[in-house]
């Protein structure tokens, strides 16, 4: 018998397989990882220190990419931060418009896990589905802000400005000509709110889709189902929130526990796993999206019967 | 969502009668304030005791008080200022934000570190064991020590870093920088050659110097 040793590797800082830069020491038997000893510090700026030195409309921009993928939402942290210490009244309008847009990012924000997960153990289709839908997404956006993903859009006391009563418009050029570009131009003529209640529309079918492709999936639940169980006493030890919490079980939303801005005047609910395993976790995210869904809609019909000044 | 504080304050000061330096309500938030040598108990006790059940520690940071309260000088940092120390009792401190599920309400606990040359607290990663990172964190960025951490190693800064960088004497842009050396044909790090924009006043001001 030839004696085998642990083997110790590195992996990163860039990587291809690697969402960002992360470098991993990994001590291996075999192909099981014995031991990982992570170094997260690659991605790090020191935003509070940046802040020091700027005033708090200065900062905000930094909030967006704390996590690049839930923008508007740190935004929101942090402005709710401020108006707290400045006992800010927020007007109600802009309260529904930030909910809607938490709501947007949180869609935003699924897409992407959902997609990058499926990718990376195996599955390259769900992948194209799910940025199909958050391409509309970053669109509204560029409507709403000028920029796609760093939005900047939240400010102390409401949001930069009131919602457009215009979507960017795709442009003919050599691969689209104007045929193709007045069909794809078809759901951006009205107002954003209007785009966005034709996205509400179609969105339930869109997870239909992913869930036709993952849920019942047999190399997809054998990949998940039973594998990196969570009881919930480690997940509250671990400190877990969100999603993270709930999928081990136990039933604690934030928008429904110490709900903020609108959330208490809004009909939504929370999904709740069982198993705690990765397969519970993509449940409940997927559903999630569904209720984010139904919350957009209940805020645009709130934002339409309620126009701004 | 104001919580309604007064059950948790009634019980915070039946249970640790006398380990309570300061127990302030402000903008509806919890502050308690405990001395070092009671951190471990008291923080346990709120973790267990069936009317506190804080069964989740959502953050733990460092805090440097030595430039808190003073004028805001160009360039919108602060300078050292002598309110700090009357207020606080020493320069470094660490902050818990805890959280009860049970009881849907947050807490925050804040405890000095007594020597501001080498600021030492225990670790409570054995009460939460999320606090294994934050506590490096704090070392890190901070330069406070936490006894009894299973793993205490930088987390953040570079590889070599010397210096805690979120200290208010260290400088915003920092001792050294990086830049690839054609002729050595590496990456080499020398001191930092853009201006500082504070005055001398400021530096001085803040070094104590």
């Amino acid at each position: 018998m030839a004696e085998i040793k642990n083997y110790t590797m590195n992996f990163g800082p860039q990587h291809p397989s690697a969402h960002g830069v992360l470098r991993l020491v990994l001590e291996l038997d075999g192909e099981v990882i014995e031991r990982a000893d992570p170094h997260i510090g690659l991605l790090h700026r020191g935003t509070e220190k940046l802040a020091e030195h700027k005033t708090y409309l200065q900062s905000l921009p930094y909030m967006d990419r704390l996590d690049y993928v839930s923008m508007m939402c740190n935004e929101h942290a942090y402005v709710m931060a401020i108006e707290k210490l400045l006992a800010l009244e927020v007007p109600v309008r802009a309260q529904y418009i930030r909910v809607m847009f938490d709501e947007i990012t949180r869609v935003m924000n699924h897409l992407l896990w959902l997609g990058a997960h499926a990718l990376d153990i195996g599955a390259m289709t769900v992948f194209l589905y799910a940025f199909r839908e958050r391409e509309d997404l970053m669109d509204v956006y560029e409507a709403v802000s000028g920029a796609r993903l760093h939005a900047a859009y939240y400010r102390p006391g409401g949001v930069y400005r009131d919602l457009p009563d215009s979507m960017p418009l795709y442009q003919a050029s050599k691969i689209h000509n104007a045929k193709a570009v007045k069909k794809m131009n078809e759901n951006r003529e009205g107002s954003l709110l209007d785009f966005m209640e034709d996205f509400t529309n179609r969105f339930p079918t869109c997870v239909d889709e992913y869930e036709t492709l993952l849920t019942d999936n047999r190399i997809w639940k054998q990949r998940t189902v039973g594998i990196g169980v969570v009881t919930p006493e480690r997940a509250l030890a671990l400190g877990f929130s969100g999603p993270m919490l709930r999928g081990s079980g136990i039933a604690w939303d934030l928008r429904k526990k110490q709900p903020y801005e609108i959330y208490n005047r809004i009909d939504f609910d929370i999904p709740v796993g069982v198993e705690g395993d990765c397969y519970d976790r993509y449940l409940v995210r997927v559903e999630e999206m569904r209720q984010s869904n139904r919350i957009i809609k209940q805020c645009i019909s709130w934002l339409r019967q309620n126009p701004g000044p | 969502m104001a919580a309604n504080l007064t059950p948790l304050t009634t019980n915070l000061t039946t249970i640790f009668t006398n380990q309570i330096v300061s127990l302030e309500n402000m903008l509806g938030e919890l502050t308690l304030v405990v001395r070092d040598i009671d951190m471990l108990e008291v923080l346990t006790r709120l973790r267990d005791d069936p009317d506190l059940r804080f069964e989740q520690m959502i953050d733990l940071c460092g805090v440097d008080y030595c430039t808190y309260g003073g004028e805001i000088c160009e360039g919108g940092a602060y300078l050292k200022s002598d309110i700090a120390l009357n207020a606080y009792p020493s320069r470094f401190a660490v902050v818990y934000h805890l959280l009860s599920l049970t009881h849907n309400i947050r807490l925050r606990v804040r405890v000095f570190a007594e020597d501001d040359d080498l600021p030492v607290l225990s670790s409570v990663a054995n009460i939460w064991p999320c606090a294994n990172w934050y506590e490096r964190e704090a070392f890190d960025l901070y330069g406070i020590v936490f006894t009894d951490h299973p793993d205490l190693r930088r987390l953040l800064s570079d590889y070599g870093f010397v210096g805690n960088p979120f200290r208010k004497d260290f400088p915003l842009s920092g001792h050294v920088e990086m830049r690839y050396d054609p002729e050595q044909q590496r990456v080499i790090y020398q001191p930092v050659s853009i201006e500082n924009s504070f005055p001398a006043s400021f530096v001085k001001n803040i070094t104590g110097g």
